[in-house]
């Protein structure tokens, strides 16, 4: 699979469900949806980096740079027109459109960065261990520290 | 800067009250004042001239017991700041505003709170009698007012505001009574000597009915059309963005990148900016023959994140104000000045703003009670429009009246329906006639409104 056809299916998979529940808050209508739609914003950004944290370690080798870029880039920029809607209804402040897609998009640099150096350093038998230990901390790591991450991005 | 407060700081929860903040400053300076309080953020521009104290009166409503804070800045930053803690009065605790002078303590009921107030701590604003049960007010206190000071009384009276007047001539009196509501009924006079009877019968009477609560106005609201309609494209949005992207999955994922743009492009270029839908229900009632006390309800329908803007009337006050909103004025230091409610509206906002005061009012109609029982009548140039009668506890229709034309209900006169004709019957005693017709007694600029005014006969002066 492309990166591009990844991003896209990646980005699907994690707003849908965010969207679908959004559009039952939203036609709830109950006074209460400002606080929730931040709620969701904020599990957005999290299925995000625990895609990027569990998925991509094993798919930054299959990719060419330029194909990782562009991947990555649909892939954090996917739900933006959600979150300018949750901006346009004083969900998320104006930074928060900004500073999310660049702490997720520096996140999966990283991450890639790590297993490229990875593959660099160990022997080819112990790469996938590695790559699959690093997965796993990724994504525990992601959800263990997520108010302090998602701080980052501005909510 | 200090701020103070009439009738020694006694404030009612959730009804207006006047606050005068008092600057003082070595130089000419161009000042931005801001007022704040539990629903409470109110901004007047003005200047302060050099070794010139200038006292500005500002109406307020204070929601609750938490402290009124003035912060005066410049270009520079925070020149001056003041505090002040209000003393909530319990509604049924009564207030005697005693404007006389010198007066004998025995004077005072022993289950009232007494505020004595001299002819400069009296209110320029309608709204600073806010907190007080029962004004008494003296022949010398009464001549000093200055012209303001005059006219907030006048509306005071016009509002059906309990006063006792002592040691007032007659002609005084009858010309006070002519201008004050209920037909003067809400007015007492006499010598000074007769004030603890007076205030004692002021006191027994029973206050103004209560207006209506802004909630209750929303039962008036016909089916709302425009939240759902915005509900609808944002969610048609969505669900198109949904296929766009599946499709690009399927077909053409190349464009991964710039389709989230462009959708996030084309939906700032749709509800950025929009302008909020404004709609008001006002229920005003009429208490003087020219004037009316008034309630309304303003609500704003965000269509995208804009700044709504509404000129508030003269005598009319924005009561709690949500989250980022705000009143502007532009009072000066001695004018009433024009005051602005400011809301900022977001995509599928829905805020609530109740509005109070009493407004001069020039119904199309009027009721008198006649020997057969009640006769409408159309004074003006102009063909009325249709109206309701409530009489005998039913609402019935009145018809269009051409002018100078009379109706009275007859046995076959049709009952009217709808949401503002059950409350009028409700606001209107078994044994009492009421009309209710169509009126923007607000009449608002720019906005869609709809409005009442609830008539009724007036009742005979009271003879002293």
């Amino acid at each position: 699979m492309s990166a591009q056809r990844a991003a896209l299916l990646g980005g699907l998979l994690c707003t849908a469900p965010v969207v679908v529940w959004a559009a039952g808050v939203i036609a709830l209508d109950d006074g209460m949806q400002g606080a929730r739609l931040a709620d969701g914003a904020a599990g957005l950004w999290l299925a995000q980096a625990l895609c990027l944290g569990v998925l991509l370690p094993g798919c930054v080798t299959l990719w060419s740079s330029r194909e990782f870029a562009s991947g990555v880039l649909g892939f954090v920029l996917f739900p933006l027109p959600v979150l300018v809607l949750a901006w346009l209804m004083g969900v998320l402040p104006v930074s928060a459109l900004l500073r999310g897609p660049v702490v997720l998009a520096g996140g999966a640099v990283v991450v890639a960065a790590a297993v490229m150096a990875l593959c660099r350093w160990l022997p080819a038998p112990a790469r996938a261990a590695a790559v699959l230990t690093l997965q796993a901390g990724l994504g525990t790591a992601t959800l263990m520290w997520r108010e302090a991450w998602l701080a980052w991005t501005g909510l | 800067m200090e701020l103070t407060l009439p009738w020694g700081g006694a404030v009612r929860p959730g009804q207006p009250a006047e606050v005068a903040i008092r600057l003082d400053s070595p130089s000419l300076a161009a000042l931005e004042l801001e007022l704040t309080a539990p629903g409470v953020l109110t901004r007047v521009p003005f200047d302060v001239q050099a070794d010139t104290p200038g006292v500005l009166h500002l109406p307020l409503v204070m929601n609750g017991s938490g402290p009124l804070r003035a912060r005066a800045s410049t270009a520079a930053g925070v020149v001056a700041e003041a505090m002040l803690v209000p003393r909530p009065v319990t509604p049924v605790q009564s207030v005697v505003a005693a404007a006389i002078g010198g007066a004998p303590p025995d004077l005072m009921p022993p289950d009232a709170l007494w505020r004595p107030v001299g002819a400069a701590g009296m209110p320029r604003t309608q709204h600073g009698y806010g907190p007080v049960s029962v004004l008494l007010i003296g022949a010398a206190t009464l001549a000093a007012l200055d012209l303001r000071q005059a006219s907030a009384l006048e509306g005071y009276l016009a509002g059906c505001g309990r006063a006792v007047m002592v040691g007032l001539p007659h002609a005084a009196v009858a010309a006070l009574r002519d201008g004050a509501g209920c037909a003067g009924a809400a007015l007492w006079a006499g010598a000074l000597r007769d004030a603890p009877a007076l205030l004692r019968a002021a006191l027994r009477a029973p206050p103004p009915a209560a207006l209506p609560a802004g909630d209750v106005l929303d039962t008036l609201h016909a089916v709302d059309a425009h939240g759902a309609n915005a509900r609808d494209a944002v969610l048609l949005f969505l669900a198109a963005y949904a296929v766009l992207a599946l499709l690009a999955l399927l077909r053409a994922p190349r464009v991964v990148v710039m389709l989230p743009v462009l959708a996030a492009l084309l939906a700032l270029l749709v509800w950025h900016g929009a302008a909020p839908d404004l709609r008001l229900l006002a229920w005003s009632e009429q208490t003087a023959p020219g004037s009316a006390r008034v309630v309304g309800r303003l609500q704003v329908l965000g269509a995208g994140t804009g700044l709504a803007a509404l000129p508030l009337p003269d005598g009319v006050l924005a009561l709690a104000l949500p989250p980022g909103a705000w009143q502007e004025s532009d009072a000066g230091m001695h004018g009433a000045g024009a005051a602005r409610l400011r809301i900022q509206a977001h995509l599928l906002s829905r805020t609530s703003v109740d509005l109070v005061g009493t407004l001069t009012v020039r119904p199309a109609l009027s009721l008198t009670l006649v020997a057969a029982g009640v006769q409408v009548r159309n004074p003006g140039p102009d063909s009325s429009p249709a109206a309701v009668l409530v009489w005998r506890s039913r609402a019935l229709s009145v018809p269009a009246l051409a002018p100078g034309a009379r109706w009275t209900p007859g046995a076959d006169t049709a009952a009217a329906s709808g949401a503002a004709a059950d409350l009028a019957v409700r606001r209107t005693r078994p044994d009492a006639a009421a009309l209710l017709v169509r009126a923007d007694a607000l009449d608002l600029p720019g906005l869609e409104q709809r409005g009442w005014l609830l008539l009724r006969p007036q009742p005979t002066a009271r003879k002293e």
